[in-house]
């Protein structure tokens, strides 16, 4: 797939904070990034690394408590702030599927009744009959059989893997110039997931849309994202295309990540989990926040310095980590992490 | 005031004002206002109206007495002192021409007709005789009458709340083309001029019944004519069906002209009465059954007179009501204690002088009932009330508490006081069970109290609460004393069931048979003077037998929001209507 | 759906047989119909009637079969006074019926409409005023509310009547009251600034006490006769006017209870609108409909509020038939002669078996049916319960 040049999505500086009665939550803090038509960015972490809260804050889909700073432009256009563009462009020029299909649809109304409605509220002027003819084909898109029946049914009379695709088709019924899916397989089935993947692509063939691919699972990256953010702590840790990060890792949580998947690549090795928890989001460690649970963390790791967690490296492969050059000529960075055996896996 | 405030403001508005000036005269939006004036005179219900036919076992309710006052004809009214008084609005004369026997010559005025045109006449006082002489029995299925198994008394045709008195007369004979009746009796009866109140229109219930002539049916014997007439005399006249003017007849002030079930029963005067018209046009009756409520509608105009239960709480509520004339007065029900002469224990006239010389019934009144009535006093007479002229204090030694006396009545008669501070006697300890209904927590005090008292004279007093007294306590004999209230009467007649030998209402099974003869003679005596003499007489004997003990009369409050006159007191039965036709505004 | 109704009326027909038995054991060892009679003197004649009306002598077995039989064809027998029970019981359920209907619409819109708005801005102060006073009502003694209510609703408002008018101190208040008002309703979207909060409170104010000047005007110099009742649903005096002026006279009446019934039901409503709203609010479906561009107000009411809606219903629906059963307390307050008062009647002081049973059979009749009728609107309102 050539990269299409035409920026669509520019994010800088994005920092989303959360006040609460514990203290104020970092939820993601300084994210950057790009996406041009075409792309299919994976953006992957753990629960917690910020990695929904960063999309929802594109969409304007945050709580009223949350505080949102920094930019996120689309083709040129501010989305974030009271008197952003997004209201407009939501569910229009920007769309977006969420995690659990099981829940995401609203169970009293049919399932053509929320693909209509999605259709209509961009397009107030087109007759009923169009909008039921573009709902069906929508739902032929995403591979649904008899969609002019399916139209009828209700959420609960789906699969969850049929759900899903319904709710693809109701995100791409308007061609959307970005696709958001966050954890969109997270939910289903592995063969389901398969299939929904397949159809994600499928649909950004035809359409030509980007697509903002959010998991914690490094297997959907692998098959279908070109270029990748890794996330930890609210913050971008890593970014590259997916060689970059499967085989030119430069970054110790990257790494760990690696490790702690199930193999697919290297059959046979043990898995390597990243020992410990995700940090609070409230009271950040000093310095770099993978520091706690880093093999490699060395004193200067710990001190806070500003621009410390800044990516260095190139402009399509950077990392935040100070000692990435040794990462980087490891010859399997996975190993930093001791394998195990028992059956006390990777606890998130 | 509100014109000035309103100035500073109007300069915003005179615009506007002005268009409102042109249109809020074009139009007004008033809502008709009911006659305010001219003499609508509201009275709160505690119990709704439900019969005109008063006198079935199921009438037979203050309620309806209340309403039926100015409506029904009576040959003889309660008045506020309780005395029976001639109506001479209805008779011309009612005389007792004959003591042996018995015979009462009524003459009826001759105007005075029912208000749908016909006379009110002999034919009334007969239905009424034959409606409660009590001699027509229910046949059962098989000619047999029916009876209450556990009685023994006879189901009657007509279904009548009681035969006092008219079972006593012989015959009611007409005459003057039915203007004069003559009741004679065939054993003798002494309040005979309590007879003949509230009556019924006789020619309603041949018509609705569809019987030609009650009084010939009767005579001759005609069962099916007078099953059919008793058929509509018990069930004919409820209110369940609504006002049906042509039988809810009116020969007094006041007539039924409408009745809302649950809310309210209206009386307008009367077209057709014939002697001095009522003051008001129409007497409302508005059923609030919450006593606690009535102050508060009678604050907000919405009724002129209440009279509902007193308490301390009411009256001080009727206290913040301005303009509001409130009074409270002694009536005929009253609270006593009732030996058990089936007990043990209460079976001895010692005990039963222990228990009244230790009973605090001053302490009683002093606390449960004077803060409700001020005036309110002991009452020290089986047979009269303190309001009334013949009313004699025949207490004696038990008008006050004598604890000493106490002791040593019961020390005289062999108790001993264990070492518990409670007498015993033979391994009997004194300890009594007062019965009593529950829940009331003003009888709870007046047990606390009596308790402590006789605790000091060394008498162990149980409270025994039970929610139907009459039905699961007084029936078994298991206590020795109860306390209960009579709903007094000002008929002496009433009397003899209380206290004679086997007495329906004796429930203590209390006998003397120097008493009974006395209260034969309540029955029967017709000269007023000796009808005292023996009620004193057999006061005394109660007194000396210690067989109950009188405590207080129940207050009963009258209010009223001070915008009517001539609402008096009536301690009877009559209630606060008896004198309706006399109520104004002021 | 009539499948539904008819089996669960099939199984309802036993249940109320057993039910009537169970009750009928029960009434007729609850107390002496006679009580009051064995406690006044010279009754035996009419204790011994009563016994024979009644049936008391018969066995319990054979008196319910004579009122079973009767019962079948729609006779509830008479009462302790001799009355049929029939008419009675038609007559309270109609008068129940009247204010527990109004008060339960009033209830309704009220404590969805308060509901809704304190989900959707928590936390807010509108949020904490409504919570306060949903709590306040809740912690209210009705009978106090209730007198409450005669003093301020009735007495003193009928004597405002008598001589109208509004005060300077009534023009500051409504004026604020307008102000408040009018600033909520242009204010209620949360993006709207303070600036243009303040000015349609400024504009609230002025109109109002505009309104009132208006008002102030018009009743200067009249008298309007005492409107609002305290005690019953109509004033005799009313009986022979037309249909307006009795209207007017029956919704006078029924203002206080029908608040007084509100404000209890209201309370619950509203706070669990609140709950149930917060609850589809925070749900992944109306993320889902906010990411598909759909406005807020649809996102509250056509998503939010419409599922939020299924819990509400069924609930007013089962509350309904439960108020239906006697809202004894309001009842009794302002003397109402509905099925709360059929309840005293029979069961307060003598017992009145025939009453006790029309009341109890009726009042578990009326169970059943809003049952049912919970039921099916849950199934209408919710398709994952329809399918099944």
């Amino acid at each position: 797939m050539s990269a299409d040049s035409e920026l669509l999505l520019e994010v800088e500086h994005l920092t989303v904070d959360f006040p609460t009665d514990d203290g104020v939550v970092h939820a993601t803090r300084d994210i950057s990034y790009t996406l041009s038509r075409g792309d299919v960015l994976g953006v992957v972490g753990e629960s917690g690394s910020g990695k929904s809260v960063s999309s929802l804050a594109v969409m304007g889909l945050l709580p009223p408590t949350a505080r949102v700073s920094g930019s996120a432009k689309f083709c040129g256009q501010e989305l974030l702030g009271s008197h952003g563009a997004v209201k407009s462009l939501r569910g229009n020029k920007l769309a977006m599927i969420f995690q659990d299909p099981m829940t995401a649809l609203n169970p009293v109304y049919t399932v053509g009744v929320q693909l209509r409605e999605a259709l209509r509220v961009h397009n107030r002027e087109m007759p009923k009959r169009e909008i039921t003819e573009r709902s069906i084909d929508a739902l032929e898109l995403v591979g649904i059989p008899n969609p002019k029946s399916r139209l009828e049914s209700f959420p609960h009379e789906f699969s969850g893997g049929m759900r899903q695709r319904a709710m693809i088709a109701m995100a791409m019924i308007n061609d959307p110039d970005i696709l958001i899916a966050d954890e969109p397989t997270t939910a289903l089935d592995v063969t389901v997931q398969a299939q929904i993947l397949e159809t994600l692509e499928r649909v950004q063939d035809r359409t030509g849309a980007a697509i903002i691919l959010i998991t914690h699972d490094l297997g959907v990256i692998a098959g279908i994202a070109q270029r990748v953010l890794v996330m930890y702590g609210g913050a971008v840790v890593e970014s590259g295309s997916v060689d970059d990060i499967f085989y030119r890792t430069s970054m110790p949580y990257t790494a760990g990540l690696l490790g702690s998947m199930p193999g697919i690549h290297a059959h046979g090795s043990r898995l390597r989990p990243i020992p410990g928890s995700p940090p609070s989001l409230i009271r950040m460690p000093p310095g770099c926040s993978f520091g706690p649970r880093c093999p490699m963390v060395t004193d200067a790791c710990r001190v806070d310095a500003p621009g410390k967690f800044s990516l260095l490296g190139s402009e399509t492969h950077a990392s935040a980590c100070i000692r990435r050059d040794e990462v980087l000529a490891m010859d399997d960075a996975r190993t930093m992490f001791a394998a195990t055996y028992d059956t006390e896996v990777v606890r998130d | 005031m509100r014109t000035t405030k309103r100035g500073k403001l109007a300069v915003i508005a005179v615009g506007l004002a002005l268009v409102a000036a042109a249109c809020s005269d074009s139009k007004d939006t008033k809502t008709t206002a009911p006659p305010a004036k001219g003499g609508t005179i509201t009275y709160a219900a505690e119990q709704e109206f439900y019969t005109y036919n008063n006198g079935t076992s199921d009438g037979n309710a203050f309620a309806n007495a209340l309403v039926l006052n100015p409506v029904q004809p009576s040959t003889f009214y309660f008045d506020d002192k309780a005395a029976l008084v001639m109506s001479t609005d209805l008779l011309d004369s009612a005389e007792l021409t004959s003591t042996s026997p018995e015979t009462v010559v009524y003459k009826i005025k001759a105007d005075a007709v029912w208000s749908d045109g016909v006379a009110v006449d002999c034919k009334d006082f007969q239905l009424a005789w034959i409606s409660s002489n009590g001699t027509l029995t229910q046949q059962g299925s098989d000619g047999t009458p029916v009876t209450d198994p556990d009685s023994g008394t006879s189901v009657l045709l007509f279904n009548t709340a009681s035969t006092t008195g008219y079972e006593n007369i012989k015959s009611v004979e007409c005459a003057d083309g039915g203007k004069t009746v003559t009741a004679t009796y065939d054993k003798n009866f002494s309040d005979w001029n309590a007879l003949f109140s509230g009556l019924i229109p006789a020619h309603v219930v041949e018509a609705k019944s569809g019987v030609a002539d009650i009084a010939k049916a009767y005579a001759d014997k005609n069962m099916a004519d007078l099953a059919k007439a008793a058929e509509f005399w018990n069930t004919g006249f409820t209110a369940d069906k609504g006002i049906d003017p042509t039988v809810m007849v009116s020969a007094g002030p006041f007539m039924i002209t409408s009745f809302t079930p649950g809310e309210s029963v209206v009386l307008e005067k009367n077209p057709k009465w014939w002697g001095t018209p009522a003051l008001a046009d129409s007497i409302v009756f508005r059923l609030i059954d919450d006593a606690t409520q009535q102050p508060i509608a009678l604050q907000n105009k919405e009724v002129q007179v209440i009279t509902p239960q007193p308490n301390p709480d009411l009256l001080a509520q009727l206290e913040g009501v301005s303009g509001a004339e409130v009074k409270v007065d002694g009536g005929y029900t009253y609270e006593h204690m009732d030996f058990n002469f089936a007990s043990p224990l209460t079976k001895q006239l010692p005990v039963r002088q222990a228990f009244a010389l230790c009973l605090p019934r001053q302490e009683i009144v002093d606390k449960l009932i004077i803060p409700v009535n001020p005036s309110a006093v002991v009452v020290n007479n089986h047979f009269y009330f303190p309001f009334q002229s013949e009313y004699v204090d025949n207490a004696g030694d038990y008008a006050k508490v004598d604890i000493a006396k106490a002791k040593s009545t019961l020390e005289a008669d062999g108790w001993a006081l264990g070492s518990d501070g409670i007498y015993a006697k033979g391994g009997t300890r004194l300890s009594m069970k007062i019965a009593r209904k529950d829940p009331n927590p003003r009888r709870a005090s007046e047990v606390q109290l009596t308790a402590a008292s006789c605790k000091e004279a060394g008498i162990e007093i149980i409270d025994q609460p039970n929610e139907d007294i009459f039905s699961n306590i007084l029936p078994t004999g298991q206590y020795e004393i109860a306390l209960f209230a009579w709903v007094g009467s000002p008929l002496q007649s009433s009397q003899k069931a209380i206290f004679t030998t086997g007495g329906s209402s004796n429930f203590g099974q209390y006998t003397n048979t120097k008493l009974d003869p006395y209260l034969d003679q309540l029955t029967t005596e017709l000269d007023p003077a000796k009808l005292a003499a023996a009620a004193d007489a057999a006061d005394k004997l109660v007194w000396a037998d210690v067989a109950t003990i009188p405590i207080f009369q129940f207050p009963d409050l009258t209010a009223t929001d001070g915008t009517v006159t001539g609402v008096i007191y009536n301690p009877t039965q009559a209630g606060i209507t008896w004198n309706a036709q006399l109520w104004s505004l002021k | 759906m009539l499948r539904l109704i008819i089996r669960r009326m099939l199984v309802a027909i036993p249940m109320l047989l057993v039910c009537s038995v169970l009750v009928f054991v029960l009434v007729a060892n609850a107390g002496d119909p006679l009580e009051a009679l064995r406690g006044r003197p010279n009754s035996q004649q009419a204790i011994a009637q009563r016994t024979a009306t009644l049936h008391l002598n018969k066995p319990i077995f054979e008196r319910y079969w004579l009122w079973f039989s009767k019962m079948l064809h729609g006779d509830f027998g008479i009462d302790n006074k001799g009355l049929r029970i029939g008419p009675q019981l038609w007559r309270a359920m109609g008068t129940t019926l009247q204010i527990v209907l109004l008060s339960t619409i009033l209830a309704v819109c009220l404590g969805i409409a308060v509901g809704v708005i304190s989900a959707v801005r928590q936390y807010s102060f509108f949020d904490y005023s409504a919570t306060f006073v949903s709590f306040l009502f809740y912690a209210m003694p009705v009978f106090w509310f209730a007198v409450l209510l005669k003093v301020f609703g009735a007495i003193e408002f009928n004597n405002w009547l008598e001589n109208p008018g509004i005060g300077t101190v009534g023009f500051l208040l409504i004026g604020l009251l307008g102000a408040g008002f009018t600033s909520m309703l242009f204010g209620f979207k949360r993006t709207v600034s303070k600036r243009r909060r303040l000015i349609a409170g400024i504009a609230g104010f002025a109109g109002t006490v505009l309104v009132c000047l208006l008002v102030d005007r018009f009743l200067a110099d009249r008298t309007y006769f005492r409107w609002i009742g305290t005690v019953n649903t109509t004033d005799p005096r009313f009986a022979h006017q037309g249909f307006w002026p009795r209207l007017g006279d029956h919704l006078g009446h029924l203002l206080l209870p029908v608040t007084t019934l509100a404000v209890i039901s209201y309370a619950g409503y509203s706070r669990f609108t609140r709950a149930s709203m917060l609850e589809t609010l925070s749900a992944d479906y109306v993320r889902t409909a906010r990411a598909k561009g759909v406005s807020e107000r649809a996102v509250i009411f056509k998503h939010a509020f419409r599922t939020a809606l299924i819990p509400i219903v069924t609930v007013v629906a089962l509350d309904f038939g439960a108020i239906f059963g006697g809202a004894i307390i309001t009842e009794t307050v302002f003397s109402i002669q509905g099925m709360g008062k059929l309840f005293r009647e029979a069961l307060q002081k003598d017992i009145d078996p025939n009453k006790a049973m029309a009341y109890l059979i009726v009042t578990a009749i009326n169970v059943v049916v809003f049952n049912l009728i919970a039921d099916i609107i849950y199934a209408k309102l919710d398709p994952r319960i329809r399918h099944e």
